[in-house]
This record gives C-alpha cells, structure tokens and sequence, in this order.
C-alpha cells in the first residue's frame, strides 16, 4: 500500500472524505477483500491508539487525584488549629449523641444485632446514598420492575433503621408473600429474627 | 492544571468534556467515583486492588464509548451513575470468571454473561492489548514518533522540531512506521488465531 492510499484509508476512518469520495470507497470496500483487510487492520490500531490515549489521560488525572488526596491528608495532620480542635470536640458531642440514640433506639441486644443485619444488606451504595423519599418514589415509579423491587426492600430496611417496626413489617411481609419478589427469601430471613 | 469550570457545570458540559479528554472532567470521575466503587466492591466480594482494576477498565472502555459515539447523551441521566453502573457490570463480570467463579457467590441476579454489549467491549481489551505490544515493539524514532502523534496528539511540525527533521521527512516517517506497526500488530493477532 502506498502513502496515497494510506491517507485515503485515514480520511475515511476519520470521517474526512466528500460524499462522492465515500461512496467509491465503500463501493471498493465491498468490492476488495484484500482492501477490506487493510481498512479493517488501519481500523484497529486507531482504536488502540484512542484507548491508549484515554489510558493515559487516565493515569495522569490518578496521579493528579492521589497528590492533591496526599497534600490535603498531610495539611490536616500536621497543621492542627483551633478549628481542628473545635471540630474534635464537635465529633465527640456528636459521636456521644448518636450513641445516647442509638442505645434508645435498640435496647437490646436482638435490636443491635438487626441493625447490623440491616446494615450488611444494604450492599447498595448508591440505594444506600438515596433519601427516603427518592427510594419511596423510585419503589412506585421506576420503569423496571427489578428497580421498584430494590427500591421497595430497601424503603423496609431504612425503616428498620429507624425503628419502625411496624411500617418495616407492613412492607417486608408484602414482598415475603410474594415468591416472584427480587427479595422475596431476604425479607423473610429478617422477619424471622423480628 | 485542569482548567475547571467556574459556574457549576450540567451533564451536557460534563459529556461534551469527556467527549475532549479534559483533564478536569476526568479529574472529577476520579473524585466523585473511585472511592464509592472501591466500597461497593470490597462489600461485594472485592479487594482495594480489584476495585481499583476494575475501575480502571470500566472508565477506559466507557470513555471509549463516548469516544466513538456508541454511549450517546441523554437528556435527565446522570453521568456518573451511568459509569458506576458501568463499572459495577465490570466487576460482576469479573466475579463470574472462572478465577471467581468457584470461590464466591454472585451479589445480583444480573448475568454479565448475557449482556452482549459489555461483553463486546470488554473484547475490545484484547485488541487495545495488541497494539500495545506492537507499539512496544518497535524501535527508536519510530516508537517516539507513533507515541507523539497517536498517542499525545502533537502535530507533524511538532514532531519535526523534536526530531530536527522536515515537515515533509516527518510525514513519510509517519507513514512508513504505521505501516510497521500494522505488520507487526497483524502478526500478533495471527499468532493468537
């Protein structure tokens, strides 16, 4: 293959030829196996070197991420102000809080072992990350049914979460009478332990 | 420095920047995603280092996508919940692999096995891999030069500055190297056939 017909293979991967151009180069195309092959093999390397390029992108933007994540980790240790310190002592007020709450909201032990429970099957970070509301709606609009089924189980365990028994049962039973339910034998290990 | 932009930017702005490689859309894939993703895959079955491949892989083959028009933009989807999804099909398909497969329970009914469209891509891994040891296979100049070009987009005058050559030489060069490369990259994937 000549310079000539390499450039001519490039235009056309990159889109560059006129109407009248691409016709007669595809017409070729289906006519020369032999040309096919060249285009076919022209065609990949340009898309190896697209990924290698993102590659690179890639690993720069890394590194550019771990700098900055190492310099904000070493300011924050080695410069302790008064904010810092104002700031611990918020984290122990708050810390002190939750636990107060936490112990009120499960008082005994079989409820510090269903938040636990509840906690390992919210696998879902994103579900996990949605506010109530969102996962209540999601649970009633969502186009696919997996969606409105995860949705649904997940609405039962923040529920739980919250201590609300009675609303988390309503719904775990709803989705434990039904066999087709995505979360159909989850639900009733939970009301088992409840 | 990534130039970010100053106004809080939208989906489009953030698909159009990714389309360019611009360092502060990918900079804010990394901020947003890596550490959510590193979590979900450590509670799914996953080590540090796995999520972190795993990552890797997804981002590549979707910018890719992006790239080259199969991932179009739509209107009311957030990006970034497209490419955690992305990257969460990754990982299922990695724990289906036979090196997973006997150890550890799939998290999700999905079947990575079915989904033709991730498994095409991930395909595209093996010949992303050829080219990279063709590219290492060649020597000198033209390596340098097919870098330069391919890879960090410098222009031919570019290139002939850096390599005191003509504009004209450097073109002639650019054409004789790909055409190594292409002997070399099609002598691999008959190697593999």
């Amino acid at each position: 293959m000549n310079s000539g017909q390499f450039e001519r293979i490039e235009a056309y991967l990159h889109d560059q030829l006129s109407e009248a151009e691409r016709r007669d180069f595809e017409s070729e195309l289906q006519k020369n196996s032999i040309f096919r092959l060249e285009v076919e093999a022209q065609k990949n390397l340009y898309t190896g070197f697209q990924a290698l390029a993102i590659e690179k992108k890639l690993n720069d933007s890394k590194k550019r991420i771990q700098a900055q994540q190492t310099a904000e980790s070493k300011r924050r240790f080695f410069v302790p102000n008064q904010w810092s310190v104002w700031s611990a002592a918020a984290s122990v007020v708050v810390i002190l809080g939750i636990s107060w709450w936490a112990v009120n909201s499960f008082d005994s032990s079989k409820d510090i072992e269903l938040s636990a429970l509840v906690d390992k099957e919210m696998t879902d970070i994103q579900y996990k990350s949605l506010p109530f509301e969102s996962l209540q709606n999601i649970s009633k609009t969502a186009p696919s049914r997996i969606a409105r089924e995860k949705a649904e189980w997940y609405v039962a365990l923040v529920y739980l979460k919250k201590g609300k028994a009675k609303e988390a049962n309503k719904i775990l039973a709803r989705i434990a009478q039904n066999p087709k339910h995505h979360y159909h034998l989850q639900a009733k290990r939970i009301l088992q332990r409840l | 420095m990534p130039t970010k932009p100053t106004s809080p930017f939208s989906q489009f702005d953030l698909y159009q920047a990714l389309k360019q490689r611009k360092d502060w859309a990918y900079d804010f894939l990394y901020k947003e995603l890596q550490h959510p993703f590193s979590y979900w895959v450590q509670r799914n079955s996953g080590t540090q280092m796995d999520a972190e491949d795993a990552f890797h892989k997804g981002l590549l083959n979707f910018l890719l996508n992006i790239e080259t028009g199969k991932y179009q933009y739509h209107d009311n989807v957030k990006i970034t919940t497209v490419i955690f999804d992305y990257c969460k099909k990754v990982w299922l398909n990695e724990l289906a692999s036979s090196r997973f497969k006997t150890q550890v329970p799939m998290p999700d009914s999905y079947n990575p096995a079915n989904d033709i469209d991730l498994q095409r891509d991930l395909e595209q891994n093996e010949l992303i891999s050829q080219v990279r040891n063709a590219i290492h296979q060649l020597r000198g100049d033209c390596r340098q030069l097919i870098e330069w070009f391919y890879i960090d987009n410098l222009s031919i005058r570019e290139i002939a500055e850096l390599l005191s050559m003509k504009e004209s030489s450097t073109k002639q060069k650019r054409y004789d190297c790909t055409e190594k490369l292409k002997h070399i990259y099609l002598k691999l994937t008959q190697q593999t056939q």
